[in-house]
């Protein structure tokens, strides 16, 4: 009986053993498919967001063709046209000053086609030269006094210009002002070069390829000696010559307006200016219709360079597309 | 007798235990083996991810059209596995192989009212933890204007 009672007793104790041995191993089981789970959630969410991240590059990419568009075609852009494919947009006219403010939506797939993604941003045009310069010249240490009567045209120049109007005569600290704004390096003052180079469409060392077909911000890294004229009155260009001299060659035109300027300087527009950087020189029958700005005192008397004030010709940097730059809207891009 | 009986029972139950104990522990690890595996994976891909994210952000964020000073990113100096300061060829550690390649955009016909622009595809590869090549690719067009003309402006 005892006998019987001891087996039965050291039986029941193995089995449950057993079946502890069986739960923990269950329980860790059940623990480790459920971490297994979640990885595989975790990897799955890698893949969809890598499927997501492909949707909305491609949205980005479609929004960036449109964006090229409205680039290109500068504010005249109609109220419906397609931009680019998977692209909705819509113009409206909310700013003070009448530019238009558009809003572009994109929509794009991941290549495999189960992500889809949808952005949305808004643009305007920012005009490169708002502020106009206002007198033929503007150079430091140059006495307000009306400039010297311009030669006429030449006639080998196809460009018609009309009038001969004279050049305002402005205060000295108007003038000062003026350059200031563009030279000195004080807060968001001595930003406006900088910003000005940044925006331009074309980086050139040197004046070769500097045609009367030149439209648009050109900066100039070093001495510009055109080969003949540059620019057009219908479309004329801004010079930016950083660091060098300008030579306008015989019978030439340049239509717009050129701005010269050093990189070394400080912005202190007092100092000594160099003889070989940031002269003038224009050759007999050549001539600037437009204006010339300069960082540095100008070398001779910048009256008698032949430099024409054409208000009609620095009107148009005010209308024409190259001359005006696509800006987002800051706090307009969407994702959802 | 009765004693010897019952030891022999414990040993059996001992080979039984361990016996569970020897196919669960073989199950788990297998599982926890494919669990590090998977979180290697999920972790290499996200790392492949963002290299090809911020390479191509990188690419797009270019500064000028035309080459400039060193350290300056231009349009004209996106080619294959060039331009930027991100370069191509391995990272983290050699985990990661990094290239991307350029070619025009369509056909002019297709697009005649814009100008060239390119068709990036980025592309990373690594291997997973059975050393299999696993790769990612990231495919965006950069156009000359959009980046470099594009800036921010605020509406007070």
């Amino acid at each position: 009986m005892s006998a019987d009672s001891g087996y039965g007793i050291s039986n029941a104790s193995g089995f449950a053993t057993i079946s502890l041995v069986i739960v923990t191993l269950l329980l860790l089981g059940v623990l480790t498919l459920m971490t297994v789970d979640v990885m595989q959630s975790e990897l799955q969410i890698g893949y969809s967001e890598q499927a997501f991240r492909q949707a909305e590059i491609d949205a980005e990419s479609r929004m960036a063709l449109a964006m090229a568009q409205l680039a290109r075609q500068g504010q005249t852009v109609p109220e419906s046209q397609t931009l680019a494919d998977g692209v909705l947009w819509w113009k409206g006219y909310p700013a003070s000053d009448g530019s238009p403010l558009v809003t572009l939506v994109a929509q794009g797939r991941s290549p495999t086609g189960d992500a889809r993604a949808r952005i949305r941003q808004q643009f305007s045009w920012l005009a490169l030269y708002p502020e106009l310069p206002p007198t033929a010249v503007l150079a430091p240490e140059l006495a307000p006094a009306p400039l010297a009567s311009p030669t006429p045209p030449d006639a080998s120049i196809s460009e018609p210009v009309e009038a001969e109007p004279q050049a305002p005569i402005i205060p000295s600290a108007a003038m000062q002002h003026y350059l200031d704004g563009l030279f000195v390096a004080q807060g968001e003052q001595g930003a406006r070069i900088q910003w000005l180079e940044d925006q331009a469409s074309e980086i050139r060392q040197g004046c070769e390829d500097v045609t009367p077909e030149s439209s648009g911000l050109i900066l100039i890294v070093g001495s510009c000696v055109p080969a003949g004229s540059v620019g057009s009155a219908a479309a004329p260009v801004i010079l930016l010559i950083r660091d060098g001299s300008f030579y306008l060659q015989d019978s030439s035109v340049l239509f717009g307006v050129v701005i010269l300027y050093s990189s070394t300087t400080s912005g202190d527009s007092s100092g000594d200016a160099d003889a070989a950087l940031g002269s003038v020189h224009l050759a007999d029958g050549s001539r600037i219709e437009g204006a010339l700005i300069s960082q540095q005192p100008l070398a001779g008397d910048p009256r008698q360079l032949n430099i024409r004030y054409e208000p009609r010709i620095l009107q148009r940097m005010q209308e024409g597309a190259s001359f005006f730059r696509l800006v987002r809207v800051t706090g307009s891009w969407r994702d959802w | 007798m009765i004693g010897n009986r019952s030891r022999g029972v414990s040993l059996i139950e001992v080979m039984v235990c361990l016996a569970i104990l020897m196919i669960g522990a073989a199950g788990l690890t297998r599982l926890h083996v494919d669990m590090l595996r998977v979180q290697r994976t999920s972790t290499q891909q996200s790392k492949a991810l963002m290299l090809a994210q911020g390479k191509l952000e990188e690419l797009r964020n270019f500064r000028s059209l035309h080459h400039q000073a060193a350290g300056s990113s231009a349009y004209e100096d996106i080619r294959q596995d060039q331009g930027g300061t991100l370069m191509a060829g391995v990272h983290d550690d050699g985990a990661l192989q990094l290239n991307w390649q350029v070619a025009d955009g369509p056909a002019a016909s297709e697009w005649p009212q814009l100008p060239a622009y390119k068709q990036v595809e980025v592309v990373v590869i690594w291997r997973d933890g059975k050393q299999t090549p696993q790769h990612l690719s990231l495919q965006g067009i950069i156009t000359p204007y959009a980046q470099a003309t594009v800036h921010e402006l605020w509406f007070d």
